[in-house]
């Protein structure tokens, strides 16, 4: 079998192991720093931070002109190439320090972010039958995309007020742009002819509302699902705490619960994994819920509570004893 | 201690309790690119860095 020197140099002892891998990747971090710091890049990244933070796009200029300029946005990506295929060149099994995703004829990489407002670059390479969607998923998300390269056609959907969705097909070549609006538009690309490159801007406020899938020809809602990563995050976390009885976090908990800050799937998410990991502690909490005024919770906490107490005796009783 | 045991899985969610964030899959056959967010679950509690 033929392995390739790159790396047969790493199978060598684990200490050698780490030393050549710490060594590629402090290379392609040094690389990426050199890229970040450049003034343009650096000026790229404030207009970001405004952008994402809720300015206009017609207030950050060197942005706004990068999105809608082809010769611009080529030659930003050109740029960027350029810089991680320098450092490849030395480096051969190094990792371009950009978050990613791929999937079938898919990719993507996340540039640059800041304030809930991202740069991203993405490609979609040709697929055989791409069948046209019936439903699509409208997300609390404003983008303006670029055209680097490629052609493709594809639809454009919008939501009207009434909540009927009107679809029109569209043909994207070179120096193209496309906006979409936050939970009212959609796209759909469909037939890819020649590798379509993507610059694309995008943001999200920081409690984005949910995302909705709205079937195309009846505008019937058929599922939603939360748009807001973090909380998501939250109750997963939640949930894995509950999961290895970490009753050391039962006092977060209970501060979750109360939190009217916080989102409420969240919340609840809390209340139910302390009643979990402590019932007459999460007893306790649900009590506090329900008696309060100006909460969303305390209706479904007094229900809890009720139930709670009504179906299982052995609760029942315990509790009559503290009160 | 004889505190009884509450079964999480038997303790109702909110009614308003929507989906997890990027849970409605590729809703079409095409293009996986309508939830934008979903692999970064990863690398927000394991960054890189601590993979080696």
């Amino acid at each position: 079998m033929n392995v390739h020197p790159a790396i047969a140099a790493l199978r060598g002892t684990t200490v050698s192991q780490r030393q050549a891998v710490a060594a590629t990747k402090a290379a392609m971090e040094q690389a990426h720093q050199h890229w970040l710091e450049r003034p343009d890049i650096c000026q790229f990244r404030d207009e970001l931070s405004r952008y994402g933070s809720g300015a206009e796009l017609e207030a950050c200029g060197a942005l706004k002109s990068l999105i809608h300029d082809h010769e611009r946005a080529a030659c930003f990506v050109e740029a960027l190439i350029d810089a991680a295929l320098d450092a490849l060149r030395t480096h051969r099994l190094g990792e371009t320090p950009y978050r990613f995703k791929v999937s079938q004829g898919l990719a993507t990489l996340r540039l640059l972010e800041a304030s809930d407002a991202t740069l991203s670059l993405t490609a979609y390479e040709p697929l055989e039958s791409v069948q046209p969607p019936t439903s699509a998923l409208f997300s609390d998300r404003e983008t303006h995309e670029i055209v680097v390269s490629g052609t493709a056609s594809g639809v454009v959907h919008t939501l009207s007020e009434a909540g009927a969705t009107t679809s029109r097909p569209i043909a994207l070549t070179q120096g193209d742009c496309l906006a979409t609006r936050a939970c009212i538009g959609a796209r759909h690309i469909l037939h890819v002819e020649r590798t379509l490159l993507l610059l694309q801007l995008a943001r999200e406020p920081q409690r984005p509302k949910p995302v909705r899938e709205i079937a195309l020809d009846t505008g019937v809602e058929r599922r939603t699902a939360s748009g807001d990563k973090s909380a998501s995050q939250a109750v997963m976390a939640l949930s894995v705490l509950g999961a290895l009885k970490e009753y050391g976090a039962l006092d977060v908990m209970h501060q979750t619960a109360l939190n009217r800050d916080e989102d409420p799937d969240v919340r609840w998410e809390a209340v139910r994994q302390m009643l979990g990991l402590g019932a007459m502690r999460g007893l306790d909490t649900l009590e506090t819920l329900a008696g309060r005024e100006h909460d969303v919770l305390s209706v479904p906490a007094l229900a809890l509570r009720d139930r709670l107490l009504s179906t299982r005796p052995d609760l029942r009783a315990l509790w009559k004893e503290s009160a | 201690m004889n505190t009884p045991n509450i079964d999480v899985a038997s303790l109702p969610g909110l009614e308003s309790a929507q989906g997890l964030f990027g849970s409605l899959a590729q809703v079409s056959k095409g293009y996986g690119d309508e939830v934008v967010e979903i692999m970064v679950y990863v690398y927000d509690v394991l960054p890189p860095e601590t993979l080696i």
